[in-house]
């Protein structure tokens, strides 16, 4: 009555498969549980400026080798950012500039 | 040399040098455009073949030059259904990342994600291109399979449908580059004929530097041309240099690796960067990639008409995205892996 094809059985066993998938993810979403902080708190992908080597100050945008090295620099001599306002201390990184990446960094 | 014909891969070298010349010393480009057009006759040694090439090659520079507008407008409301049916079911940030991997809207990735792709040279995730256009076309051709229609219709129907979705994502250059190789071997594969991967490479670039001779000059085109080129001509003789390796994972590695040469130059002379640890996340992200692309365009279609359905293939879109995104955010924190040599 009902024949199917492999192709069509595949088909239709990827979608169940899909939805099962699916569904369990979005449920899961909506619990704190762990992995679901643990995933949350990953994704933030923010450049910690008390901690981060310059190459990694070198990932913003606008901030080159020279001003990754400045920054890494001022830390050392004057210890750790108090404030993200206060990166805008370090010679060359200007206000403009330091607007353009606020949101990619946190203390 | 081997004893392939390639007629398009020397039209493409004779064009590409006539516009160089043209852009470095003042030499009228039609007397190299008129030289190159000669070669054509070339073409006439390939009875077989020279038909669907000079029917491709005229169906390419129609579409780009007469339907390309038209259809930019026309299909501009079905893109922004699509893009609200992403929105819909996705959160700002994972939104803003598919709207550009599936429907080439770069202009709401989130900056930190961009960030990352871009320090581990995987920035041409972001960017509708080879990848994501291949993983279409298994995914239009298996569609039309499903429905049993003759074969012929099979790969005219998929060529057609590429061409379709290439405008709608704005024909960028990489999206028209895939679509026009594509269906060269699409159209091969209709005639049980072979296609050689640089013949239709070079058609490809062909359309394009006829359709614009400033395309030579393009960062995106010269970058998505060298990326493709060294795959075709480098991964056989790396993959047979790994054959101690595992098969699947001799034949990833070559693929990254022979990218990576072909960019490499190209990415240095440009922005003066190299990042060595885009051979190892390629492997990693790659993969995740196809995956994410077949659910974004499926969750973008579902989420017009079948809303549980879209639901679900949200949740897995979620996981799989995101994971993705994770991993590259990990790879970027390798020392060394991104290395500015100039700013």
């Amino acid at each position: 009555m009902f024949y199917l094809t492999p192709q069509e059985r595949k088909f239709i066993a990827i979608v169940i498969i899909i939805f099962i998938a699916g569904a369990s993810v979005q449920l899961s979403l909506h619990r704190d549980i762990a992995p679901v902080r643990w995933f949350k708190s990953v994704r933030q992908f923010k450049i910690k400026i008390n901690i981060a080597r310059a190459e990694q100050f070198q990932m913003l945008p606008g901030v080159g080798a020279r001003l990754a090295a400045r920054i890494v620099d001022y830390r050392q001599q004057h210890g750790p950012f108090k404030s993200l306002e206060e990166l805008q201390d370090v010679d060359g990184l200007t206000t403009k500039r330091f607007l353009h990446i606020k949101e990619l960094i946190e203390l | 040399m081997n004893k392939t014909h390639r007629p398009c891969f020397w039209l493409f070298l004779v064009l590409a040098m006539g516009i160089m010349v043209g852009h470095f010393f003042p030499v009228d480009l039609r007397s190299w455009l008129i030289a190159a057009s000669v070669m054509m006759v070339y073409f006439l040694f390939v009875p077989k073949i020279w038909p669907l090439y000079a029917a491709l090659f005229c169906l390419g520079a129609a579409l780009i030059h007469v339907a390309h507008p038209l259809g930019v407008d026309f299909l501009e409301g079905w893109r922004e259904q699509l893009r609200a049916s992403l929105y819909h079911y996705l959160d700002d940030h994972e939104a803003g990342s598919m709207s550009a991997i599936v429907l080439g809207d770069r202009g709401h990735i989130p900056k930190e994600i961009n960030m990352v792709f871009r320090h581990t040279g995987t920035g041409h995730i972001l960017v509708i291109a080879g990848l994501h256009m291949a993983m279409l076309t298994a995914m239009i051709f298996f569609c039309l399979k499903m429905i049993g229609i003759p074969r012929f219709w099979q790969v005219w129907g998929s060529i057609l449908l590429l061409l379709i979705f290439a405008i709608m994502t704005g024909g960028s250059i990489p999206v028209m580059r895939a679509v026009f190789m594509a269906s060269v071997v699409l159209a091969a594969y209709a005639v049980e004929n072979e296609s050689d991967p640089l013949n239709s490479l070079s058609l490809a670039g062909l359309i394009l530097l006829l359709m614009d001779a400033q395309n030579l000059f393009d960062t995106g085109f010269q970058l998505s041309f060298a990326a493709v080129a060294a795959i075709v001509t480098l991964c056989k003789p790396i993959e047979e240099s790994l054959s101690f390796l595992p098969k699947w994972l001799a034949s990833m590695l070559a693929v990254s690796t022979a990218a990576w040469i072909g960019i490499t130059p190209l990415q240095l002379w440009h922005f003066g960067t190299i990042t060595p640890v885009a051979l190892v996340a390629n492997l990693f992200i790659v993969p995740l990639l196809d995956l994410t692309v077949a659910l974004g365009l499926s969750l973008a279609l579902a989420g017009l008409g079948l809303p549980t359905m879209a639901w679900a293939l949200a949740g897995c879109l979620k996981a799989v995205f995101n994971l993705m995104i994770i991993i590259t955010y990990w790879f970027s924190l390798v020392p060394f892996g991104y290395i500015q040599l100039r700013s």
